[in-house]
């Protein structure tokens, strides 16, 4: 059997854009989740600059040669920064969410 | 059955998806280890190593995450899933080169831009076709869709083997070539992967189809279809089909209408109106006794209601007559304590022998009276 025709028959389909923008919209954030993912877009925005700050040499041919000629945007530099973001900004939007569900749990026990 | 299993076992390894897969792990394997022994055959630092073969090699390790999932059940389940994670890694990929592009303009740089934005587009108009997001941003429309799938295949083609002269050119040592050399045919293969995607979409639905019109598709298809019909004789088959199951509706109407008629005389026989309506008078009849009963019930209950207020009529009479006696009898027995008081002082007054004088009658009298 083909390999697409069987990978046809087993997969499964992608989630509606529609489903995905209610679920998100009726997510509500607290400081912490909101701290967390505007801190992500400043880890973006530095791992693009880093890459850039931090060249690395051209094109394949020329990794071996004495002297790099063309440079190279850094996109393994700017991948770990964002990797450690991620971790990092994951940390504290969990703790957000902790905070969210402890404050739900408090106000289930004051009714 | 046999000779399609043939076919599928005939196809040559380029139009094989599975060895192209294949090729392609084999490759990127062949790319990160060579790589790695040419930095240390060539006496390269650690920051050298990290910042520039690490540099090299993300893209094709992150890619090699995708295929080797593919070759388990969950990444074949999860297809348009690391789709999509490929889709993110080229349009970051593109984005780098474009920042590479601005860094240092040249025509290397030039072309790996155009082959990593091509592969882009491609991958989107090929991977997501069959998915909801085709129909949601309705891709349908893009004027990218209008460039057929092996208008993309041949222009990464071409443009990876310019790439690869470029780099040649501009290459000293055979490390580097070899390197150049095995990155163009990563990229071909990698080209010819989405490529067997796209085919296989087409076979499976000719309305998407890139290539041709739509209307010729209609046309082959009645063509076929035409004269597959003539060389089985079709028309005839169906000609003798149709009499046969016209004959058997007749029959069956037939029999219909026979089992009508033959109810209607068990009905007539039976004279079940006729009964029906004898069981109506009965049941009126029945009603109207049953109002008239409840009429009379309702009369007692009425007059019984009447007889209640009478009794408590009598009861007031009684308590009255009762007071009365009452009366009565305090005054009968007021009367016959005067006249057992009078009979008193008469008794005590003739059995006295002595005449009593007139003050001490006076003075009983007063005791008397004044009791």
């Amino acid at each position: 059997m083909n390999m697409f025709e069987e990978i046809e028959k087993i997969k499964t389909e992608l989630p509606k854009a529609k489903s995905i923008s209610k679920e998100i919209k009726n997510f509500k954030l607290n400081f912490y989740q909101i701290f967390a993912g505007i801190l992500y877009f400043i880890v973006i925005c530095l791992g693009i600059i880093f890459g850039n700050l931090f060249p690395t040499c051209g094109t394949s041919s020329a990794l071996y040669a004495g002297s790099c000629i063309t440079t190279e945007f850094n996109f393994s530099l700017m991948l770990c920064i964002w990797l450690v973001g991620l971790i990092v900004c994951i940390f504290i939007f969990a703790i957000g969410h902790i905070i969210n569900l402890l404050e739900a749990i408090n106000r289930k026990l004051k009714k | 059955m046999s000779e399609i299993n043939k076919k599928k076992n005939e196809l040559d390894w380029y139009d094989n998806p599975t060895i192209i897969t294949n090729l392609i792990l084999l490759m990127t394997a062949i790319i990160v280890i060579l790589s790695q022994s040419f930095a240390v055959n060539n006496g390269l630092g650690a920051l050298e190593i990290l910042s520039g073969i690490l540099n090299h090699n993300i893209g094709y390790l992150l890619v090699a995450i995708y295929f080797v999932s593919l070759k388990t059940k969950t990444g074949k389940r999860y297809f348009d899933f690391l789709n999509i994670f490929l889709i993110i890694l080229y349009g970051l990929t593109s984005i780098t080169s474009l920042l590479t592009l601005l860094q240092s303009f040249g025509l290397g740089s030039l072309l790996g831009f155009g082959i990593d934005i091509i592969i882009l587009v491609y991958m989107i108009h090929t991977f997501l076709r069959s998915t909801r997001i085709w129909k949601s941003l309705s891709l349908s429309k893009s004027p990218f869709n209008e460039i057929s799938n092996s208008s993309y295949f041949y222009s990464i083609l071409v443009l990876s083997i310019t790439l690869l002269a470029v780099n040649l050119i501009s290459t000293t040592s055979f490390d580097g070539t070899l390197l150049a050399l095995m990155d163009a045919l990563y990229t071909i293969l990698f080209a010819r992967y989405i490529f067997l995607y796209g085919e296989f979409l087409n076979s499976k639905k000719i309305s998407i189809n890139n290539e041709g019109n739509f209307d010729q598709y209609k046309e082959k298809v009645k063509e076929e279809v035409t004269g597959f019909i003539e060389d089985n004789k079709l028309d005839e088959k169906i000609e003798n089909m149709k009499d046969k199951v016209s004959d058997f509706v007749d029959d069956v109407k037939e029999k219909a209408t026979d089992i009508k008629e033959d109810i209607e005389e068990k009905i007539e026989d039976a004279k079940i109106d006729e009964k029906i309506d004898a069981a109506k008078k009965k049941v009126s009849e029945v009603v109207e006794d049953v109002k008239e009963k409840a009429s009379d019930i309702k009369e007692d209950i009425e007059e019984k209601i009447e007889e209640a207020n009478i009794d408590e009529k009598i009861d007031a009479a009684k308590k009255k007559v009762s007071e009365v006696v009452e009366d009565v009898k305090d005054k009968v027995t007021d009367k016959k304590k005067e006249k057992k008081v009078k009979e008193k002082t008469e008794k005590k007054f003739f059995s006295r022998k002595k005449p009593v004088s007139k003050t001490k009658v006076e003075k009983t009298n007063t005791k008397k009276g004044s009791k």
